[in-house]
């Protein structure tokens, strides 16, 4: 008997039932065993004498080749040991001067992380492929990707430093970042000259597709690396910025940014804080119950035996203590709770199928806030608080999901 | 090109010439019909990347995935105009699919490790007890049965069921699909597989 089991029985599903579960947009995958735990979404290159460190100079020809792979290409616009990065569509070369990575993290930890904020405006958009030549250590096999090449022109650094001035190019890897290409390709139809926020790391190998530290990073994560303003509204991954609203305009995103690129503030000696979660599934028999209280760093939770493959056993009361650098992004996440009202409005009270009540309370400088939300289960995106706090290995992540969606629901209301 | 004879699926219907022109109003699948040197170039250019990026999720390797891609072409030729699907798309994932387990059993991958697939396969067979000997007559009832509880499922229900155990998507991309919490995601694919077991005992295909 096969080994696959049911999944090989699936097989037979009926077409119909199949089409209709297709993904919309079938999230592209950046799995591990081909990008070696990492990809490299973006390469900054800088056009201009001494505007970034100069690591390889080679200038190409403009060339009419639409095959960007093929040997002797004249579409190539740089190569070494590790990659070739060629024009895919005949567009004319450049003079690149060195290579840099965006890696793409949490909104924090992107903002915090990288060597420059830039506020630029969009110049050009140009489509390039870019081939790995370097093996991977999991399948033993070279990778091809698409990307864009948008050129910049800054505007303002907000953080960091950016000597020189001129066009900046960028690289960005389509096949990895959905979000981004979704914008590049409309970017690529009508929105060049428009302004954004642009976050950029050097990268520590200098090598396409593999930036640091994103092994964390499962597949499906869009790549993240800018906040573009159409004119209209703020383009984004939302996921990836649960704290930005697409209604602000760039300066409250320059603004916004600016506050969290400054980076973690640290907790004052009072900061204490509770947080209960409680959640109703498709059924009644679907409740589970969290709370946690680090003034006594007691854990307790109360589950639907559905979840105990999960999360271990159905009850479980636990003491937590939780170091500093925890709390004070606890604390940071907390803050921006500060504009909420007490009770955050919604149209139906929990209890009924797939709804929740959270309540977060905390005490920092003497002053007690408390917010509470009853209602529908809350819609946003989890890695955010995933990712921030990287408390997977403890059920206190699934609490911090909850105040992560209040934060980023009612961040999405502000007008 | 040899053509090949294979089973048809009873989602396809091959019996009557007019019915198979009015089967098909896919131009792709014309293309096919029509025995196209164009057919295959153009289902590469269409659906290449995706062909792809799904064997990819099951082998972990985009060089087996390429193969597949490509056997999966050469497939589509030598058994269309014999089936006709009504959407060569999906037709083409499902012939990706086949083959891209086939694939994963040939290497014995679940031993090695594979691409993503691995977890959910482990995950369903929680609904079937290991080894079990069971019998063709016992494999063709599980299948129809398993189409059964599947249509059944309510709409989300069966739409995620299907991304995570057909497509193979993760349940973190099934959660930003459906804009919900991922351990929801994991609570209903949870219960859905219990379900699923407690039909199989019911209908005594548990062990047999």
């Amino acid at each position: 008997m096969s080994d696959l089991g049911l999944i090989r029985d699936l097989d037979s599903i009926d077409e119909l039932l199949v089409n209709e579960a297709a993904p919309k947009e079938m999230p592209r995958r950046n799995s591990k065993a081909i990008w070696s735990g990492a990809i490299a979404a973006v390469l900054l290159v800088a056009v201009g004498a001494g505007v970034w460190i100069a690591q390889n100079n080679k200038t190409v020809p403009a060339g009419n080749n639409t095959s960007a792979i093929n040997e002797g290409d004249d579409s190539v616009i740089y190569e070494d040991d590790a990659v070739k990065v060629s024009m895919a569509n005949g567009h004319a070369g450049g003079t690149v001067s060195s290579e840099y990575c965006l890696t793409y993290l949490t909104e924090w930890e992107l903002l915090n992380n990288c060597d420059v904020l830039l506020r630029a405006r969009i110049t050009d958009v140009t489509n390039i492929t870019i081939e790995s030549k370097k093996m991977e250590q999991m399948t033993g096999s070279k990778f091809i990707t698409e990307a864009c090449i948008l050129t910049l022109e800054p505007v303002n650094v907000i953080r960091g430093q950016l000597s020189g001035s001129g066009p900046i190019k960028v690289y960005v890897d389509k096949y990895v970042n959905t979000s981004l290409a979704d914008l590049t390709l409309s970017l690529n139809n009508s929105k060049k000259g428009a302004e954004g926020l642009f976050m950029i790391s050097k990268s520590e190998n200098n090598y396409v597709g593999y930036p640091t530290e994103l092994a964390e990073y499962a597949a499906g994560d869009s790549q993240r690396y800018a906040i573009i303003y159409d004119g209209k509204e703020l383009l984004f991954d939302h996921s990836s910025f649960p704290g930005f609203s697409a209604s602000w305009d760039l300066d409250r995103a320059e603004s916004y940014a600016s506050t969290i690129a400054g980076g973690l503030t640290v907790a004052p000696d009072d900061f204490k804080f509770s947080i209960s979660w409680e959640y109703w599934g498709c059924d009644q028999s679907e409740k589970h119950y969290f709370s946690f209280d680090s003034k006594t760093c007691k854990y307790s939770r109360v589950g639907d035996a559905a979840l105990e493959q999960e999360y271990g056993p159905e009850d479980l009361t636990a003491d937590i203590v939780l170091e500093q650098d925890i709390i004070n992004k606890i604390y940071s996440s907390c803050k921006r709770l500060d504009e909420m009202p007490e009770t955050i409005p919604s149209d139906t009270p929990a209890g009924g199928q797939y709804s929740e009540k959270i309540e977060i309370t905390y005490i920092a400088n003497g002053k007690e806030k408390r917010v509470v939300y009853s209602g529908p289960e809350i819609v946003y995106n989890r890695s955010y608080v995933h990712d921030l706090l990287k408390m997977t290995e403890t059920d206190i992540g699934h609490y911090l999901d909850s105040s992560a969606s209040v934060i980023a629901w009612w961040n999405s209301k502000i007008k | 090109m040899l053509v090949t004879f294979y089973r048809s699926f009873p989602i396809y219907k091959t019996e009557g010439a007019q019915q198979s022109q009015d089967m098909s109003k896919d131009p792709l699948v014309q293309l096919f019909l029509q025995r196209s040197e164009d057919a295959i170039n153009e289902a590469k250019q269409l659906y290449g990347n995706k062909l792809r990026g799904f064997a990819l999720r099951i082998l972990g390797s985009p060089e087996d995935a390429e193969e597949i891609e490509n056997s999966v072409y050469l497939e589509a030729w030598n058994k269309i105009p014999l089936a006709e699907p009504v959407s060569l798309e999906s037709y083409l994932f499902m012939l990706c699919r086949r083959r891209s387990l086939d694939k994963l059993e040939e290497r014995q991958a679940l031993k090695r490790g594979g691409g993503t697939a691995q977890t959910p396969i482990e995950e369903l067979n929680e609904a079937l007890p290991g080894e079990d000997g069971r019998n063709w007559a016992g494999q063709i009832s599980r299948k129809d049965l398993l189409n059964r509880f599947v249509k059944e499922l309510p709409d989300r229900e069966r739409e995620i069921f299907l991304q995570r155990y057909w497509y193979f998507l993760s349940t973190r991309e099934i959660a930003k699909l459906h804009g919900l919490k991922e351990s929801h995601v994991k609570v209903l694919l949870s219960r859905i597989r219990k379900q699923l077991k407690d039909l199989l005992i019911k209908e005594d295909l548990w062990n047999e």
